[in-house]
């Protein structure tokens, strides 16, 4: 591992939080209000479990098997050809997720700022930037993730400042949504959470060990208040009714306010929601270009950008792919529930043959 | 190796940069203002104008833009064309101007009274649709045409769109009128729905001339100014203006005006007689006026208090009794709080006419006035 | 010096510090002669100025080609009415203005003494007005541009100032393509970029990224004197203190 990455807790932070909340966060009210209606924001609290349970799981995993990193952890536990194949497997579960938000990301873009220009050409800078900053190593990452969280901080309160518009009635009755419906939201609302299996790479950058967990959990708790915040104030301007009609409710609650200076928040929110969009792309994108080069032997300093172009290219073409929009959502769909197989199932799967193979790999390591 | 690498990645990029797809220079765009739209009417199109395909149901669409030309003969440009929706309109105006319009500076919107009376959603939905439209765009409803309303030749105040947006802005401040944005009109839930300003041209001069109530997008009742008065002061919506009173008091006849904040408490209740709701109007402020000129007791004021309170209650209780059972729509947006209690069941219920006709609908009105501002 | 390495040079009259940091360049020894809220004032009018000086031409050809609906009503009628006389697109007539302004700045480097400064002001008064007469600019574009120029004055070191007026361009160029999706583009990739120097192995934009909060009391604003005592975090040094007298708060005043 190159000393150019290694990686403080702290920094985990904004890289956990910087991989879940991106592009995501504008759908959100709408989609879990689909069938919760008011209680949407008990559906994004019971969604938070499976990311904390992904999160123990993953620290409980790191914990048994010091000192390896992503791949040869795969490959101790899995042994040297299915590990390998596992390795891929989540390589291309990161291109195709990726995919679908940078597709996503350039629509937005498109529908909003830059209606006439070529969809591709969107996708390309959107693309070329990922390139240029995964191409200089985790702790450029890690920085950066850190500089566009506090970037991001004004834009909260300037979303918040939509209040004035809050009818509380909008929340009420609490409790009246039955369990099935909470359940499917709660799904959708869990697939929001995806990114935290970035920690399955990113574990092995950071010296201190023993803070993860905690630091995980902040970030979790960062994400989950984030969300619960854009949902219930969604809710408060809008109404569950009403959201329904809105492809990005978040966008619109910034359409409902004016300023003396700023006519139009929501582009300015819009201009700035790019360094928020990135960071899923970045910080994945990351995980998977070095997992790539470790899995083939490649030469670091020499040969890394080769990896990423690796990475880059698939995740570009695959987000050219859809046709239009509503089957890019859906897509996005089916990313979301790959999410379960990559960050439960397969930590899970991991932390299970490890716990079944102890007494091997305790005699072998 | 690298740096031709580089070169090539740089010539790349250069290539792709090459376009400016949305770069639109600022002098070749038109602002328009305000926008409004009618049924069609033969005399208002120019008779130059694109002809239209011949249709039933057309309308018109009027928008005021700021010439921005410097030596432009007017000031501002009023246009009307005719066409099956308003993006038909768009494309239009293709066709005869010569800028290209942001729909994104729109700051008013009117609708004329006969398309409003059709129900607006499906000629609005443009409105809703685009990207560029804020959600703080003020709507009002034209008592007859909103053309007539743009047309009106404005003297004092640069042109009529500044004209309107001006007199929407402070509105809340200066009277109690329902001032609504288009994402007010555009929440139509259950259970809601929207109100607006009665804008009306008057010889040369446009004034606010009451309330317009929808039941959802058509319009069922224009509202005078007196009702509109109620109908703000019922539906909650947070105003800053003038109560007058009068009373008699022996054989003195006091009159007056307090300047007040209103608010309203609405209490919701469900038994075997069905729904019930009891609404507390609030008014808080200080004595602006006031006929007699000898100092002011106590006791004094609170017979003033009395008297407003009074005055309300009825003009309440008759608006209410009016809205159950001559217009049977929820204006005063209540059942809302019948929805917070019970949202599933109700949702298909609150709509309906019978809701608001049997509901029991109470008012109580509580007036405080905190001092008598300078003079006793 | 906070425990720094001075280089020296024989026969060069400049001297420089290793490792670098990129708050250095916003540290003028005068901010410590005041007291803290005015020497923090003028850190951030600093930083102010460094970002309006690489931006705001950027800024003006989003908000002139891009996007005129963020500006208010009033502005953009007037902005309009101004920009309709002038023939060329936006972002060719501040290029020019910019060029004009620069051919400017360096006229007055090479004329000598007094007639240079004199030169300086008398052609960038009479060069702005003459050009909004014959219609080559409006009066908005020479605002911005002059404003631009000031800030870049305000900056205290000058290869600063350099490196501003040369980053500005680029930025202009990806924001007349994208408008300000191009803007925060092209400050995503001035980051990415600060973030991953290093001068001898210390990472360049500290404390901003990896983000050290005990060095932000010097970086970004400049706290009471007696709390700095100790060397930044981000140099490596053996000794944590600073050297020399730093005052007590015990024993003074403030």
């Amino acid at each position: 591992m190159n000393k150019s990455d290694s990686v403080s807790s702290t920094q985990l932070f904004y890289i956990i939080t910087g991989a879940q909340i991106g592009i995501g966060i504008f759908a959100l009210p709408r989609l879990v209000s689909a069938h919760a209606q008011q209680d949407a924001w008990i559906a994004v609290l019971i969604g938070a479990l499976l990311p904390l349970l992904s999160l123990f799981i993953i620290v409980n995993l790191g914990r048994r098997m010091p000192g390896s990193n992503f791949v040869t952890m795969n490959q101790q536990l899995f042994g040297r050809w299915l590990g390998t194949i596992m390795i891929f497997i989540f390589i291309i579960y990161i291109i195709f997720f990726e995919s679908t938000v940078i597709r996503i990301f350039s629509e937005i873009t498109s529908i909003f700022l830059l209606p006439r220009t070529p969809l591709t050409v969107i996708i390309f800078t959107v693309v070329l930037t990922a390139v240029y900053i995964m191409n200089k190593g985790a702790q450029v990452v890690a920085r950066l993730n850190a500089i566009f969280f506090w970037i991001m901080i004004p834009l909260v309160f300037l979303g918040l400042s939509a209040l004035v518009h809050a009818d509380y009635t909008n929340l009420l009755p609490v409790g009246e949504a039955n369990f099935k419906a909470l359940a499917r939201s709660a799904l959708s609302s869990a697939t929001s959470y995806a990114g935290i299996e970035v920690l399955l790479v990113f574990y092995f950058f950071i010296q201190q060990k023993e803070r993860i967990l905690r630091v995980g959990l902040l970030s979790l708790g960062w994400t989950v208040s984030m969300y619960l915040l854009v949902t219930i104030t969604c809710l408060l301007i809008f109404g569950a009714d009403f959201m329904q009609m809105n492809n990005w409710p978040v966008l619109t609650a910034f359409k409902t306010i004016s300023f003396a200076l700023f006519e139009r928040p929501e582009i300015i929110a819009l201009a700035l929601w790019l360094v928020v969009g990135i960071r899923p792309i970045m910080n994945l994108g990351f995980a998977a270009v070095y997992s790539l080069n470790e899995v083939l032997q490649v030469n670091r300093d020499k040969y890394f950008y080769l990896s990423v172009i690796a990475i880059a290219l698939p995740m570009f073409i695959l987000a050219l792919w859809p046709q239009n929009l509503l089957i890019a959502f859906k897509w996005s769909e089916y990313a979301g529930y790959l999410f379960f197989l990559g960050g439960l199932l397969y930590p899970l799967l991991m932390l299970a043959i490890a716990v079944i193979r102890k007494k091997e790999i305790d005699n072998v390591g | 190796m690298s740096g031709k690498i580089n070169l090539l990645i740089t010539l790349l990029i250069a290539l792709l940069l090459s376009g400016c797809w949305d770069s639109r220079g600022l002098d070749k765009l038109a602002f328009p203002l305000a926008g409004a739209y009618d049924v069609h009417s033969h005399d208002s199109a120019d008779i130059h104008d694109p002809s239209t395909k011949p249709s039933k149901n057309l309308i018109d669409v009027t928008v005021l833009v700021p010439n921005l030309t410097p030596k432009a003969q007017t000031e501002i440009n009023v246009e009307t064309l005719s066409g099956t929706s308003a993006t038909d309109v768009r494309q239009q105006r293709g066709l005869t101007d010569a800028d290209a319009y942001v729909i994104g500076m729109l700051r008013v919107i009117i609708v004329g009274e006969k398309l409003a009376e059709r129900g607006l959603n499906k000629y609005m939905d443009a409105l809703l649709r685009s990207a560029d439209i804020p959600g703080t765009v003020y709507f009002a409803v034209a008592a007859g045409r909103g053309e007539d309303i743009l047309k009106t030749p404005e003297k004092n105040y640069g042109n009529m769109g500044f004209f309107l947006i001006g007199l929407f802005e402070g509105m809340k401040q200066r009277t109690f009128v329902p001032v609504g944005t288009l994402v007010d009109y555009f929440n139509q839930s259950p259970g809601r729905n929207p109100v607006a300003p009665i804008l009306e041209r008057k010889g040369d001069r446009v004034i606010v001339n009451g309330a317009a109530v929808f039941n959802k997008d058509k319009l069922v009742q224009k509202l005078n100014v007196e009702e509109g008065h109620d109908l703000v002061l019922l539906r909650g919506i947070k105003a800053h203006s003038y109560q007058p009173f009068e009373a008699k008091h022996g054989n003195m006849r006091h009159w007056g005006s307090a300047l007040v904040t209103n608010s309203r408490k609405v209490q919701y209740y469900h038994d075997q007689q069905g729904h019930n709701f009891m609404i507390t109007v609030k008014l808080k402020g200080v004595l602006a006026e006031h006929s007699h000129s000898v100092p002011i007791t106590e006791k004094h004021i609170h017979e003033i208090e009395n008297t407003i309170e009074k005055t309300l209650q009825d003009q309440f209780e008759t608006f209410i009794a009016k809205m159950q059972n001559d217009y049977k729509v929820d204006c005063i947006d209540i059942s809302k709080y019948a929805l917070a209690k019970n949202r599933r069941d109700l949702e298909k219920e609150v709509d309906r006419p019978e809701f608001i006709q049997n509901a029991n609908i109470q008012v109580k009105v509580n007036v405080h006035l905190e001092n008598t501002s300078e003079a006793r | 010096m906070e425990g720094r390495i001075a280089v020296m040079v024989d026969g060069s009259p400049t001297a420089f510090f290793l490792p670098t940091l990129f708050v250095e360049f916003f540290q003028a020894s005068e901010d410590y002669f005041e007291r803290t809220y005015t020497g923090s004032f003028l850190r951030f009018l600093r930083y102010l100025a460094f970002f309006l000086a690489v931006s705001l031409p950027a800024i003006y050809i989003a908000l002139a080609s891009f996007d005129p609906e963020l500006l208010p009503t009033n502005l953009v009628v007037s902005l309009g009415q101004s920009r309709k006389e002038v023939p060329f697109p936006v972002f060719l007539e501040i290029l020019i203005q910019i060029f004009i302004i620069e051919l400017i700045i360096e006229a007055g480097l090479r004329l000598p003494g007094q007639v240079g400064q004199t030169a300086g002001v008398v052609a960038g008064i009479i060069m702005g007005q003459a050009a909004i007469s014959a219609k080559l600019a409006s009066p908005a574009v020479i605002i911005v541009i002059a404003i631009a120029t000031i800030c870049t004055f305000t900056l205290p070191s000058g290869p600063l100032v350099q490196s501003t007026r040369i980053l500005r361009l680029p930025l202009m160029v990806i924001t007349a393509v994208f408008g300000l999706y191009g803007f925060s583009l092209g400050w995503v990739f001035i980051l990415a970029h600060l973030s991953s120097l290093e001068s001898l192995g210390i990472p360049y934009f500290a404390p901003f990224a990896p983000l050290r909060p005990a060095d932000l009391k010097d970086g970004f604003y400049r706290t009471w004197l007696w709390k700095m005592d100790q060397r930044p975090t981000s140099i490596p040094t053996q000794q944590k203190r600073r050297q020399g007298t730093t005052r007590y708060k015990e024993n003074e005043d403030e």
